[in-house]
C-alpha cells in the first residue's frame, strides 16, 4: 500500500519501531505458516507452541471469517471459523471449546492471517491497514508478538 | 457499519498514529480503535480532516474526564474509526 505521497504503509510502519506502545507489533513474524506446514489451522497450534507458558491464565481468540461485505456461508471454506488458545502458567494450547469472553481476540480474514503468519505482512500494517481488529488485552498481544517473533525466528534459523 | 458504546480507557495521540481504546457498555470488553495511522487512515489527509481528528480527540478527552458514554463507528473487519459521538440525538 502507497499513500498519495508516495511513501508506502510498511516505510510508515518502521518508522513506528521507536514507539514504546507498537515496536512488538512493527515487524514482521517469521514464517509460521511455513513451519506448519502451509496450513493455516495448523499455524494457530504453531501459534500455541511459540507462545508457550504466559505470566498468568488467559484465552486468546482468533476469529477468521470473510472480508466485510461478503456474506458467511455457515459451513465450509468461507465460513467464520474460531480457534481458541489456552494460556496456562506452564503452558498454551490449541482448545476446542469456545471460552466465551477472551482476554485478547484477534479479528480479521483468512488472507490477512496467511499474510501475517507467513511473516509477509506485519501485524501493525495489517491493523494500520484497517485488516485487523484487535479486542482485549494488548499487554497479552504484545507477549505473544514477542513470543513468535524470538521463538520462531529459533525455529526457522 | 458497526459500532461501540462505552466508556473510554485510553486516547493515545502521536504524530505518526492516534488510538483510542472503548469499554463496552454490556459485556465489559475493550477494543483499540484508529483515530488517525500516517496518512493511510484516512486515505486522503487534509486539513479538514485533522480538525475532525482535534474534535474526536476533544469528545474523547470531555467522555474521560467525566465518565461519559461514548459510541464510536467503525467499518465492519476495520479499526478505523468513521464517527464519534457522546450522548444521543
Amino acid at each position: 500500500m502507497v499513500n498519495r505521497r508516495g511513501t508506502s504503509l510498511d516505510a510508515f510502519v518502521a518508522g513506528l519501531a521507536g514507539d514504546p506502545l507498537l515496536e512488538d507489533f512493527v515487524a514482521p513474524f517469521p514464517d509460521l505458516l511455513a513451519q506448519a506446514g502451509g496450513n493455516l489451522e495448523a499455524s494457530f497450534a504453531q501459534v500455541a507452541r511459540l507462545m508457550g507458558r504466559g505470566r498468568r491464565a488467559a484465552f486468546i481468540r482468533f476469529t477468521i471469517g470473510p472480508a466485510p461485505g461478503q456474506a458467511p456461508p455457515e459451513a465450509g471454506p468461507g465460513a467464520v471459523r474460531r480457534f481458541h488458545l489456552g494460556v496456562t502458567t506452564q503452558t498454551c494450547t490449541v482448545i476446542a471449546d469456545d471460552v466465551g469472553r477472551a482476554d485478547l481476540e484477534i479479528l480479521t480474514t483468512p488472507e490477512v492471517w496467511a499474510a501475517i503468519a507467513a511473516g509477509r505482512v506485519s501485524p501493525l500494517a495489517a491493523f494500520g491497514a484497517g485488516q485487523l481488529r484487535v479486542r482485549g488485552d494488548i499487554g497479552l498481544a504484545r507477549q505473544l508478538a514477542r513470543r513468535l517473533r524470538s521463538h520462531g525466528a529459533q525455529d526457522g534459523s | 457499519m458497526a459500532d461501540i458504546t462505552g466508556t473510554v480507557r485510553c486516547i493515545r495521540v502521536s504524530e505518526g498514529a492516534g488510538f483510542t481504546t472503548i469499554q463496552d457498555a454490556v459485556s465489559g470488553e475493550t477494543e483499540t480503535f484508529i483515530l488517525w495511522f500516517g496518512t493511510f487512515i484516512p486515505s486522503e489527509l487534509t486539513a479538514f480532516t485533522r480538525v475532525v481528528h482535534s474534535q474526536w480527540v476533544s469528545l474523547l478527552r470531555e467522555a474521560h474526564t467525566h465518565n461519559q458514554t461514548v459510541t464510536v463507528f467503525h467499518p465492519d473487519g476495520s479499526a478505523e474509526v468513521t464517527v464519534i459521538q457522546v450522548g444521543t440525538i
